[in-house]
C-alpha cells in the first residue's frame, strides 16, 4: 500500500467503514510512515471538528429572538393580509397602473414646466381635466383600498 | 405514528395563532434545524440567524403545510434552502470584497485560513478547522453537500434523506459515497497546499 492509497482511504478508515484486510494494511503503513501519520492527525482533527459542530446547540434565547422578530411590525405572518395580497395578480395590476399613471403625471408636469419656459402652457379642456383628476383620484382613494378589502374577504 | 399526529395537531394550533404551540415547536426542533444549518454553514452566529429565519418561515407559512410530508421533512427542506441561499450570499459578498480589494487595494477584513506547520503536531484552532471544513464541504456539488450533511451531521437514514431530497434511496447512497470520496480529495489538496 502506498501513501496515496492510504490518504485516499483515510476518511473511511477513521470512520471504520473499510472492509476486508484494508484496515490492517492501513494501520501497518501509518505506523511506519511519518507523512501519513501527520495526515492522519490532520484528518482526526477534521473529524473532531465535525463531532464538535454536531454537539453545538443554538442560543437558549432563540425562541425569544424569533418572537421579537414576529412582534416587529414588518414581520406579519403570511396567513395575514399582505402575503395574500402579494400573490394576487390584482396587486401587480394595481402596481403597474399606479406606475404608469405616475409616469404620465410626472411627464405632464415636466412637460408643463418645459413648455412654460418655451411656449405658452397648453390649455386642457374641461373634459381632459376631469379625466386626469378622476384617474388619479380613483387610484389613490378607491382602487387600492378596495383591492385590499376584496382580497382579504376572499376565502 | 403518535408523533405525526402530534405534529399535525401542533401545526393546526399554530395556524390558529396559539403562541404556546409555536413555542413548543421551536423548542422541539431547534437543535435539529440548527445542526443542519451549521453543517452547511460552519459558522455558529450565521447558523443561529438562519435557524431563526427557518422558524419565522414556518410561522408565516404554516397554513400552507398540508401534512403530505412529515413536519421534520418540511423543516429540513426550509433549513437547507435558507442555508444554501445564505451560502450564495456569502459567495457574492466574497466576490465583492475581492473586487473591492482589487480596485481599492484594500486588505480583506477576515484573514484567509492559514494552517500552521502541520508536521509540528500542533492542534489546529477551532476557527481554522471550521474554515478547512467549510472550504472542503462547500466545494462539493450542492446535492452532495446536502446528502453528506444529512447523513453525517443529522445521522439520518438513506430513506429519510431520500424523502427530504425527493429522490431515490439508491441516488442518496451514491450521493453520500461521492461526497465522501470528493471530500477526502479536497482535504488532501487543502492539507498539501499548506505543507
Ligand atoms: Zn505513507
Amino acid at each position: 500500500m502506498n501513501c496515496q492509497e492510504v490518504n485516499e482511504n483515510m476518511l473511511a478508515y477513521l470512520e471504520g467503514s473499510l472492509g476486508g484486510d484494508l484496515p490492517g494494511r492501513m494501520k501497518d503503513h501509518i505506523e511506519t510512515c511519518d507523512s501519513c501519520k501527520a495526515f492522519q492527525v490532520f484528518m482526526l482533527q477534521v473529524n473532531l471538528q465535525i463531532e464538535d459542530e454536531k454537539t453545538r446547540v443554538p442560543n437558549p434565547f432563540l425562541y425569544t429572538r424569533i418572537q421579537e422578530k414576529i412582534d416587529r411590525k414588518h414581520e406579519l405572518p403570511v396567513h395575514g393580509l399582505y402575503p395574500r395580497l402579494l400573490r394576487s395578480p390584482l396587486y401587480y395590476a394595481a402596481v403597474i397602473i399606479f406606475a404608469v399613471s405616475l409616469g404620465v403625471f410626472a411627464g405632464r408636469q415636466l412637460g408643463g414646466l418645459m413648455s412654460n419656459q418655451a411656449s405658452p402652457a397648453p390649455v386642457l379642456t374641461e373634459q381632459e381635466k376631469l379625466k386626469q383628476e378622476f384617474y388619479l383620484q380613483n387610484l389613490e382613494n378607491d382602487d387600492i383600498s378596495q383591492l385590499i378589502n376584496n382580497i382579504d374577504q376572499k376565502p | 405514528m403518535v408523533q405525526e399526529i402530534l405534529d399535525q395537531d401542533l401545526i393546526a394550533r399554530i395556524a390558529r395563532n396559539e403562541q404556546e404551540a409555536f413555542r413548543y415547536l421551536v423548542e422541539k426542533y431547534k437543535d435539529m434545524v440548527f445542526r443542519t444549518c451549521l453543517g452547511l454553514l460552519h459558522d455558529t452566529p450565521e447558523a443561529e440567524d438562519i435557524t431563526q429565519d427557518v422558524f419565522l418561515e414556518v410561522y408565516r407559512s404554516v397554513s400552507f403545510f398540508r401534512g403530505e410530508s412529515k413536519l421534520s421533512t418540511w423543516l429540513y427542506r426550509i433549513a437547507i434552502n435558507k442555508s444554501l441561499n445564505q451560502m450564495k450570499r456569502n459567495q457574492k459578498k466574497k466576490s465583492w470584497l475581492r473586487l473591492d480589494e482589487l480596485v481599492f487595494s484594500r486588505k480583506p477584513e477576515k484573514k484567509e485560513i492559514s494552517i500552521p506547520d502541520l508536521n509540528n503536531s500542533q492542534p489546529l484552532e477551532r476557527e481554522e478547522l471550521g474554515a478547512v471544513l467549510r472550504k472542503a464541504i462547500n466545494e462539493l456539488p450542492e446535492n452532495q453537500q446536502i446528502a453528506f450533511v444529512l447523513a453525517k451531521y443529522d445521522e439520518l437514514s438513506y430513506k429519510e434523506i431520500s424523502d427530504i431530497m425527493n429522490t431515490s434511496v439508491s441516488s442518496v447512497e451514491s450521493l453520500v459515497h461521492r461526497a465522501k470520496t470528493n471530500l477526502q480529495k479536497m482535504l488532501i489538496n487543502i492539507y498539501k497546499s499548506y505543507q
